[in-house]
């Protein structure tokens, strides 16, 4: 079983909570983007209470806001290589 | 009656005469609450001949079912009357406290008529209600009118009411409410239609509690769900509305240079992390709410002064800031402190001075209009200035106080293209060229362009909504579909208003399932989905039919030109235009009605409405 790259990046306050914007993980090439999230909330601690814990959560919709080419990606997406994600504030607004 | 008091209070502030009304429960399934119950009573009482600054409109009040129970978010109250700002439906929802106290005096909607002879206020507890003098609060900002009713009823009662602004008429005019945490009844002049009828303030108190009609039930629903809404929300908590302004920017959302421009890299300059660096005291909370968004900032600016209060709204630092360019945290947080003294809608304020400098830069106006005042992009000193002079009525200020539809209309052709607005109302800050379905939801919105009574932004940014028929997010950039999803997210977030929760719940995974089942639980009904989702297009077409008696129909159905033929070129929604047409079709199509956007015979009678043109 092979590895892939992919890069992350932080933006706003999460960045600074992890104390820096770009992320790059070698990850196992059938991990999914859940499992990306989980590897992050474990490197980052402070940034743990924002990433999507619950199960149900397909999005990751209601904590942060995770975007790939400018779309929400879905916590059960496959990553594949170079794949290059941003993870945001959610889109609150007013 | 389990969910209301029965009591509606009908005041009549001419001849100071008042009387209660006990609502049928029929009436009540219908309308619920709120937005609602509102809706049919404004509809009996006032039509499209009504002046709506004239002693025969009314001002309307309204908790929900839910509002002084401990459903969470639930302290809320509507506000409704006919809008001087658009001359249609006019409404406006707001959190706070005061919809509690309102509620725990014993009233479930407050109807207010006529005009005072001189300025008053109006007090509300167990005992019933007292039209007070008020000659010494006209004049008085809204921070200062709630420390002197405070000081005159006592530190246990809560406070609407007007600041010089709705005094003197101004169309942009609030209701505000809760003092310096100014929870605002913002969007339709209804502040300016408080001031025709002399009414300064309203205080309220009470113990009562809103009868349950499952409690224990009710309980255990609620420990488990507000865990989650806190978790989800954590965000929202922390850093505001303003803590997703950057997303919102990097989706094409953020309207910036008065809906000229896609990209602006200066705002995270207004984000709610850079609000808590610089200003943030505390963050405070609306009845009810486990999340607490409301940001209380204190801060002392070598150019503004002293500026405390409410930190500003997402939509605040949007209409204020990158709509006019200005990148200036202190000058966004000083000229919303103006506006919450004065008691005006933010977004229609700041959509209003955007407009102006725009009509500046193009030579449309000048120094002699503006006395003096240079109006560039990015002045954030003119921006806080121009904010005074609408406030109080004075110079440009006066004909920007009228509305973006009516000063365009005065300066000429030419200004019509820079004035942003759907029906009158001027447009809040999501943009349609981000996400298709806005700008459906702007063009159909009852009380004109409004963000809030859709909230499809949410739906097609974000959050999926599988009860309502959405497990996916819908692709933004897509038109078919639209028509139902803008039709089905109107008619639940018209529960939400009527209901009173906070649609920041979306968020949080709170949709038709948990609305429904508080309704239920608080009320004793037996609702089940359709119906419930029924009672919700009931009131969005009663409000169309009183637009439609205001004149309203396909024609007025409209978005701004510059966003239906202006691609921004760059962004994350560079190059998207929304196809309103196609939409509106597919729209008037699911909502049964005709090509002129009436309401038909067979769908007024389905949804249990009068049919108007029998004779
Ligand atoms: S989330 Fe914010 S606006 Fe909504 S009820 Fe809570 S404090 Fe009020």
């Amino acid at each position: 079983m092979g590895t892939i790259r992919v890069e992350v990046e932080l933006k706003g306050p999460l960045a600074r909570l992890a104390g820096k914007e770009q992320l790059e993980y070698q990850v196992k090439s059938e991990a999914l983007i859940r499992d990306l999230l989980g590897l992050i909330g474990q490197d980052f601690p402070a940034l743990q209470r924002f990433l999507p814990g619950d199960e149900g959560e397909q999005y990751g919709r209601h904590r942060v806001l995770i975007l790939q080419e400018g779309q929400p990606v879905k916590l059960d997406q496959k990553l594949f290589p170079g794949m290059r994600l941003k993870i945001m504030p959610p889109l609150t607004g007013g | 009656m389990s969910g209301y008091h029965g009591r509606i209070l009908d005041l009549n502030l001419s001849s100071g005469e008042m009387k209660e009304e006990k609502p049928e429960p029929t009436m009540l399934r219908h309308y619920i609450g709120g937005s609602g119950l509102g809706a049919r009573l404004l509809m009996d009482n006032t039509d499209g001949d009504t002046d709506p600054l004239g002693p025969g409109n009314i001002l309307i009040f309204a908790t929900g079912p839910l509002t002084g129970s401990r459903v969470p978010t639930s302290g809320r109250h509507a506000v409704l009357g006919k809008s001087p700002l658009t001359g249609v439906w006019g409404e406006s929802d707001v959190g706070g406290n005061w919809g509690t106290a309102l509620k725990k005096a014993g009233y479930d909607a407050l109807i207010i008529r006529g005009r005072a002879p001189h300025p008053v206020y109006i007090h509300l507890d167990e005992e019933g209600a007292r039209i007070e003098n008020a000659d010494h609060l006209w004049g008085q900002d809204t921070f200062a009118t709630e420390v002197l009713l405070k000081q005159e009823k006592g530190e246990g009662i809560e406070a609407a009411c007007i600041g010089p602004a709705g005094e003197q008429q101004v169309l942009l005019a609030s209701i505000m409410h809760d003092g310096r945490h100014s929870r605002a009844a913002g969007r339709t002049g209804l502040g300016a239609v408080m001031g025709s009828k002399n009414l300064k303030a309203l205080s309220a108190e009470g113990q009562r509690s809103t009868p349950l009609a499952h409690p224990g039930e009710l309980k255990k629903n609620l420990g488990e769900k507000v865990r989650g809404i806190r978790e989800n929300l954590v965000f929202l908590s922390d850093y505001g509305t303003t803590g997703g302004i950057i997303s919102l920017e990097e989706t094409g959302d953020l309207p910036i240079k008065n809906w000229l421009q896609g990209k602006w890299p200066q705002v995270e300059a207004l984000s709610g992390e850079k609000m808590a660096e610089t200003m943030l005291k505390k963050k405070f909370f609306c009845g009810a709410c486990p999340i607490g968004c409301g940001r209380e900032i204190e801060y002392r600016s070598e150019k503004f002064g002293p500026i405390m209060g409410a930190g500003p709204e997402y939509e605040t630092v949007s209409t204020l800031g990158s709509y006019c360019l200005v990148d200036d945290l202190e000058a966004v947080a000083a000229a919303n402190e103006l506006c919450n003294r004065y008691g005006m809608d933010t977004i229609s304020t700041g959509a209003a001075v955007a407009f102006a400098i725009e009509a500046f830069q193009e030579g449309l106006i000048g120094v002699e209009e503006t006395g003096g005042l240079h109006l560039d992009w990015g002045a954030g000193e003119a921006v806080v200035e121009m904010v005074r002079q609408i406030g109080e009525k004075k110079g440009l200020g006066a004909l920007l106080g009228r509305g973006v539809r009516a000063a365009a209309a005065e300066i000429g052709p030419r200004a019509e293209e820079m004035a942003l607005h759907v029906k009158g109302l001027e447009l809040p800050a999501h943009d349609p060229r981000a996400f298709n379905s806005v700008g459906l939801s702007y063009a159909t919105s009852n009380r004109g362009a409004c963000h809030l009574a859709g909230m499809t932004h949410a739906l097609e940014g974000s959050i999926p909504l599988p009860q309502l028929g959405y497990p996916e997010i819908p692709d933004r950039f897509g038109t078919g579909g639209k028509g139902q999803l803008v039709a089905r997210m109107q008619d639940l977030m018209g529960l939400f208003d009527s209901l009173k929760l906070c649609k920041f719940l979306l968020f949080a995974g709170i949709e038709v399932g948990d609305s429904l089942n508080w309704c239920n639980l608080v009320t004793g009904w037996d609702l089940d989905q359709k119906e419930f989702l029924k009672a919700g297009e009931r009131m969005f077409n009663l409000k169309r039919m009183y637009n439609v008696g205001c004149g309203i129909s396909r024609k007025d159905d409209l978005l701004p030109p510059r966003v239906l033929t202006h691609p921004r070129g760059t962004g994350g929604a560079a190059h998207n235009l929304p196809r309103l047409g196609e939409m509106l079709r597919e729209y008037y199509e699911y909502r049964g009605w005709d090509e002129m956007g009436l309401p038909t015979r067979e769908k007024l009678e389905e949804l249990e409405l009068e049919y108007p043109w029998e004779q």
